[in-house]
């Protein structure tokens, strides 16, 4: 009896609550079978991006209010590596995720596990509306799977970030654009008792970002896409030159005392602090400046050239920021992933990232009139046209998942003197080789 | 008879939750791993298995990498264990005269031990920080020890030693605590007449405590070393066996192979090798420790 009671409550509450659902919804869900579908971001916790992505996914939900979308973002990169690797190796994946790496994703069209996102094309009007280049990336061809794997949201310029007041105060009248006025630059700083770079490669990458601005700058972005598809090696000599070329920057004393043991948040309290005044950082670092209190002071220049190789002063550093999208789901979630992509890849939406977090938007339809023309975004964008090719991590387009880190761990082993250039140069190739 | 069967039956049901826990949680996965340790298989679910019979161990046993892996985690059980137990079986030895406060004192030590591994790595890293504001830095510098901040974590001649000094801190209290239970297992006569006898401090050490506390002491020895052996986590946290493989250890270089690289094969392998290790290091050390006795 009363079971039979709680039954008819519950009955009772579920047509209450059915008959509040306002008319437009209802007749949406009729239409369309209820359907969520999961989304592996970074955008969570203290990253710039999380409230906008909060209201992304509620505007999403609620022109679309047959589609859940169920958040399972983690910021932390290695965190984010293993819930992504344990969703891919117990066929759990999330609909949509945060690319990785370039390459990172090839084995996973080659396994037809994402989608050709080539398909998305016919939609001209939202196809038309991205940046020249920006699908390329994403083009396997070369490594035989025919189609575009990714979707592109933004792009992650890298430039040096530097301290006005204190170039002023050490005398450097213009930002150096040649290596040779980067020393004299260097030199200056140090004379004031400045540190000039600003680095803590207790996170390797921090080192990485500095050996990819030396090496597009000395053997060129071609030249790294090249040994990806194993036609150039790192014993060559424009490689070893491009790791000489670091070693000189430290020795020259370019980094602070102990970089190699810091943390990056160390590296911030000296640049925001002002005890050095030169960071090397991509455009996800202009939210950390804006918000800092010497913003005012802080502005952004590309990554000098060495004058002997100025043919390569127009390669440059961007990362493609992008998401790839489940292939392996039934159709009811693979037309909710595309809905959403498109949404979030949207003028509208790509606008609000420019002008609200400071991303350089895939789209060149974007409205960029919130920006201020001397914003470190605005700077950013100039320097990324001023680019005429582009890589990201020097092992980009190298298939071997061990290589981003590899190559790292030997640049910080080589800083420590643990072997030299030539020496640093064999062990990567010999990972490679080992690897074949 | 009857009664002694269904008493049978009654145990075997209550261990039996137990026992498929433990063969679902670790019975389980171990073969699994010796499984995927003969096969190649990038980790993408669906993608083929491709069997390579032993090539996987030999590319263990070919890594510079994990030799140097393999060296470390030698260095590492012989320094905890010449840490951890003197230091612990001291701290136990004095706490068991039940002196004033040794309550407290048994509660201060012990505290390391259930403190959480990765605060406990977290704050040792920020401890021997490379810049000035690490605390031993500062308070070096202070004291005018050194000039200028050392890196302590990166250099080759501390790096590996200051892992271990952490892990010595976090471990020491537990065989404290063994040996405090041993201790106070010995009949406080036989202490007695050693000292009506003469026996000084060190001679009721060496010839009565250590010889009556040696089970404990063989559990100490063996956890210390299969410890170091799978030691994972407070390498992780601190270094992640790094600067370029300066602290690596095979559990950390395990998780890349497995989990970064996608080397499922190449990471079962190791796993492999560090439980035979652990197998190996526990029966060959029992063993010899027993001869020792006889």
């Amino acid at each position: 009896m009363k079971k039979k009671r709680l039954l008819s409550v519950l009955l009772a509450s579920a047509m209450v609550l059915s008959l509040g659902t306002p008319g437009g919804t209802a007749a949406a869900q009729e239409e369309h079978e209820p359907v969520t579908i999961r989304v592996l971001t970074r955008w969570t916790g203290t990253d710039s991006m999380t409230p906008l992505f909060q209201e992304i996914k509620e505007g999403f939900m609620e022109e679309y209010p047959w589609i859940t979308i169920q958040d399972d973002s983690v910021n932390e990169e290695s965190a984010y590596l293993n819930v992504l690797n344990t969703a891919i190796a117990t066929g759990d994946m999330p609909n949509i995720f945060y690319v990785p790496t370039v390459m990172g994703c090839l084995e996973y069209a080659k396994s037809g596990l994402i989608m050709d996102v080539s398909q998305l094309f016919e939609d001209t009007e939202w196809r038309e509306g991205f940046k020249e280049g920006v699908f390329e990336p994403f083009d396997y061809s070369a490594y035989g799977v025919e189609g575009y794997y990714a979707v592109p949201f933004s792009i992650g310029v890298e430039g040096i970030f530097y301290n006005k007041a204190l170039f002023e105060q050490a005398g450097i009248e213009k930002v150096p654009e040649t290596m040779e006025e980067m020393y004299d630059a260097i030199e200056k700083l140090k004379a004031i008792d400045v540190v000039p770079f600003a680095v803590g490669a207790d996170e390797t990458w921090r080192a990485g970002h500095i050996l990819n601005w030396l090496t597009y700058k000395t053997a060129g972005v071609q030249y790294t896409i090249d040994i990806g598809a194993r036609k150039a090696k790192w014993t060559d000599e424009p490689m070893v030159q491009s790791l000489q070329n670091y070693m000189d920057l430290k020795e020259a004393g370019a980094f602070p005392e102990n970089y190699e043991g810091l943390t990056y948040e160390e590296e911030q309290n000296m640049f925001f602090g002002g005890q050095a005044a030169m960071d090397v950082n991509g455009t996800w670092f202009i939210g950390n400046c804006t918000d800092s209190a010497i913003a005012e002071d802080i502005g952004i220049f590309a990554p000098p050239y060495y004058e002997e190789n100025a043919e390569l002063a127009d390669n440059g550093i961007a990362y493609p920021q992008a998401f790839c999208l489940d292939a392996t789901c039934d159709d009811n979630e693979k037309e909710a992933e595309i809905l959403f992509i498109k949404y979030m890849t949207s003028q509208m939406i790509e606008s609000r990232m420019a002008n609200e977090v400071q991303l350089i938007p895939a789209r060149k339809d974007v409205d960029l009139s919130g920006l201020d023309p001397d914003s470190l975004v605005y700077k950013a964008m100039e320097i990324a046209d001023g680019q005429t090719i582009t890589s990201g991590d020097t092992t980009d387009y190298d298939t071997l998942t061990s290589m981003v880190d590899f190559v790292r761990n030997t640049l910080i082993g080589m800083s420590l003197g643990q072997m030299n250039p030539e020496e640093a140069a064999a062990a990567i190739q010999g990972e490679i080789d080992a690897n074949q | 008879m009857l009664k002694r069967q269904k008493k049978r039956k009654t145990i075997f049901l209550f261990l039996l939750p137990a026992l498929v826990i433990y063969i679902g949680l670790a019975v389980v996965p171990i073969l699994q791993s010796v499984w995927f340790a003969f096969f190649d298989w990038n980790g993408v679910s669906g993608s083929p298995l491709t069997f390579v019979g032993m090539a996987n161990f030999g590319s263990v046993f070919q890594s510079k990498e994990f030799l140097h892996a393999l060296k470390n985690v030698f260095v590492f059980a012989v320094l905890n264990l010449l840490i951890q137990i003197p230091l612990g079986y001291f701290l136990a030895y004095l706490l068991a005269d039940f002196c004033k406060g040794y309550r407290f004192f048994k509660t201060v030590f012990f505290s390391s031990v259930i403190l959480p591994i990765t605060a406990t790595a977290l704050l040792f890293k920020l401890i021997f920080g490379s810049s000035n504001t690490g605390a031993l830095n500062a308070v070096l510098m202070a004291a005018g020890v050194i000039q200028k901040p050392q890196g302590w974590l990166i250099q080759e001649s501390t790096a590996l030693l200051f892992v271990i000094l952490a892990n010595a801190w976090c471990g020491f209290g537990y065989h404290m605590t063994l040996g405090f239970a041993a201790i106070n297992e010995i009949p406080v006569e036989i202490l007695q007449v050693a000292k009506l006898d003469g026996a000084t401090s060190l001679r009721k050490i060496v010839s009565i405590v250590i010889p009556m506390i040696w089970e404990s002491l063989k559990i100490s020895i063996v956890m210390i070393i299969t410890g170091s052996i799978k030691i994972f986590d407070i390498v992780y946290i601190m270094t992640e066996g790094g600067p370029n493989g300066m602290t690596q250890v095979p559990a950390v270089m395990m998780y890349n192979e497995a989990f970064k690289y996608n080397h499922y094969g190449l990471g079962s392998a190791i796993s492999v090798v560090i439980f035979i290790l652990c197998i190996l290091m526990s029966v060959m050390s029992l063993r010899l420790m027993n001869k020792k006795v006889d």
